[in-house]
């Protein structure tokens, strides 16, 4: 079944064109990755899909439902969960604080929504930094927390956007280990990302836009071998080996 | 994890049944279950101590200043709703002040209604105020919102000062109403010595930091923090920002409608410049940010500070320095905003945190030397 389809959708800032006629769709339970060169339109592609843009045209559609003009909050509540790629925490407040936002999206018990939460950070190997407040974590427990608070909404789509960006290697595989968890438990997942490596491990199927506009789409395979992502975004090398 | 970061955090209550290490756990445990008996011996005297206070005190002088103290504890209490929960600043409070002064006096006098029930009719006619504001100024940021809001209310003087008569209502443009002492008792919200009064407003700050302290814990309260926050990622997680917001606006106006009323009743004399003055809502947000916004006791921390210095320095300079207190209020803000951007209840939270925990300490050495 199809969780998400993007028809045809543009989106323009001015005389800019940010998008232009992408098209895309995800089944339910895979991971589909989002490439392309910096500028190339994936965080506005996001954005339009988690209602932040409502797209100049075109149609979004998540479970059988057109959502193009909808907001983010009715997204979130309806099993649509996205991360920031400029982490965006409640400073001031603990990491259970921030994970209990957003476990409230689907109680309204205060108790309940603790628990949920702490079930979160526990799947996320979080527990011990709970009482920790969010503006002193590291960057890697900046973007940790940015999936924990997501995951807590209980979606059935996460939109991931550069959550290992600025990470160890050590600390990416760890992200691919839990984002691969996640997938277990029946999350359908998409993933904007710039280590290849991972993109690479993590995907199902990967989708490469350039200025807006899709240049290619199929297995990882596929895509590293196709003439027109190696010229725009892998480079020579990338093809070779 | 040791005790004492245990203790140090905010939530006590949840112990980790899974702690690795049983005996820190049981430790823990303990340390938590003297923390909370501390806390409730000391909020159970503070309670008596309030309750007993007009017994001790008997200058009607005292207790008019103690009668405003916790006035002001009230208001910005109320005020912390939207301007320290949802991060914004509204400097325009005193609107609903007047609101509430003027229903409940206007209806008492010209129709009879006792000021009780005038003061839940202004109460309602400050939430669709207050909602009014809200919808056109939640969209603005930062100074923006501030300076809308204090348009709002410094129009509403001006307005207030302008009429005379509002159809049959007769407003009494800038010589305000007088409320003549003649009918004294509870049901005409009328007394003649300070004591009632001073129970009356006891009983609003106790009901209203109640409320605080529910919605600081409810979905609601988290909602606005995260709103005032960063909202853009709490809408991503669900949160309807503005709607949040409007609902902290229209309970922190229905509130503050309440004490205007209590006002009204407190002095008998309401007029324009002095009821819905600029400076009682720079007073109340000056109060809120030197004791702390967002926090429970922040407010009524800056009351018990700031409403003395105010009240001494009219008494005392009246007549070579008007306006001495806002002056001082200037310097203390920015010491305190320089030095704890968070607000006065910050370091003394965690002096009376570390005291708790010194205290708690002591205690267990005591019965594990009883017991060996």
């Amino acid at each position: 079944m199809r969780i998400l389809e993007v028809n045809d959708i543009t989106m323009r800032f001015g005389g800019l064109t940010a998008v232009d006629h992408l098209n895309l769709h995800i089944d339910e339970g895979e991971i589909l990755g989002l490439i392309g060169p910096n500028g190339a339109g994936k965080s506005t592609a996001f954005n339009c899909i988690a209602g932040v843009h409502a797209p100049s045209e075109g149609e979004i559609n998540f479970c059988g439902e057109v959502i193009n003009k909808q907001k983010p909050w009715t997204l979130c509540k309806k099993g649509l969960a996205r991360t920031f790629q400029i982490v965006k925490p409640f400073a001031t407040k603990s990491v259970l604080y921030n994970v209990m936002v957003g476990a409230f999206a689907t109680t309204d018990k205060t108790e309940k929504a603790r628990e949920k939460a702490m079930t979160v950070l526990d799947t996320l190997n979080f527990t011990d930094k709970m009482d920790i407040k969010a503006g002193n974590l590291t960057i890697a427990d900046r973007k940790r927390l940015e999936i924990a608070r997501a995951l807590a909404t209980e979606p059935r789509l996460l939109l991931l956007d550069e959550v290992m960006a600025g990470l160890r290697p050590a600390e990416v595989d760890e992200v691919v280990g839990v984002i691969q968890h996640i997938r277990q438990q029946g999350v359908t997942i998409f993933v904007i990302e710039h280590i290849m490596r991972a993109v690479m491990a993590l995907s199902d199927r990967i989708v490469v836009i350039h200025f807006g506009n899709k240049i290619a789409e199929g297995t990882p395979k596929e895509v590293a071998s196709d003439e027109n992502v190696i010229k725009a975004y892998l480079g020579a090398e990338y093809g070779i080996s | 994890m040791t005790g004492k970061e245990f203790t140090a955090s905010e939530k006590p209550k949840i112990a980790r049944a899974n702690a690795t290490v049983p005996e820190e756990s049981a430790d823990s445990m303990a340390t938590a279950v003297i923390k909370d008996t501390v806390n409730k011996v000391l909020l159970a005297s503070v309670a008596l101590l309030a309750f007993g206070l007009p017994l001790i005190v008997n200058s009607p002088t005292w207790l008019h200043i103690i009668v405003l103290i916790y006035f002001y504890a009230y208001l910005t209490t109320s005020w912390n709703m939207v301007g320290g929960f949802a991060g914004v600043l509204p400097l325009g409070h005193a609107v609903f002040i007047g609101i509430g002064a003027y229903s409940s006096t206007i209806l008492s006098l010209q129709y009879g209604v006792s000021p009780w029930i005038g003061m839940m009719i202004g109460g309602v006619l400050s939430v669709v105020a207050g909602v009014l504001i809200g919808l056109p100024t939640f969209k603005m940021r930062g100074a923006y919102f501030a300076l809308a809001t204090i348009a709002f209310a410094e129009g509403f003087r001006v307005m207030v000062e302008n009429i005379d008569y509002l159809g049959p209502l007769n407003v009494n443009g800038p010589r305000g109403l007088q409320i003549p002492p003649l009918n004294m008792g509870l049901a005409n919200f009328m007394f003649s010595g300070k004591e009632p009064y001073y129970y009356i407003i006891l009983l609003m700050l106790i009901a209203v930091l109640t409320l605080t302290w529910f919605i600081s814990r409810s979905k609601l309260g988290y909602y606005l923090n995260a709103g005032g926050e960063e909202p853009e990622a709490a809408m991503a997680l669900g949160v309807n920002v503005s709607r949040a917001k409007l609902v902290a606006m229209a309970m922190s106006s229905f509130l503050t409608a309440l004490a205007g009323t209590f006002y009204a009743q407190f002095s008998l004399f309401i007029h324009p410049r002095s009821i819905i003055s600029l400076d009682t809502s720079f007073e109340i947000a000056f109060i809120a940010l030197i004791g702390g916004r967002g926090s429970i006791a922040g407010p009524v921390l800056g009351a018990l500070l700031l409403r003395p210095v105010s009240d001494f320095s009219r008494i005392y300079f009246s007549d070579s320095l008007p306006g001495l207190h806002l002056i001082i209020y200037g310097v203390v803000l920015i010491l305190v905003m320089i030095y704890q951007p968070r607000g006065l209840q910050e370091p003394l939270a965690r002096v009376y945190d570390h005291l708790v925990n010194k205290l708690a300490d002591m205690f267990k050495k005591r019965v594990i030397h009883e017991n060996s």
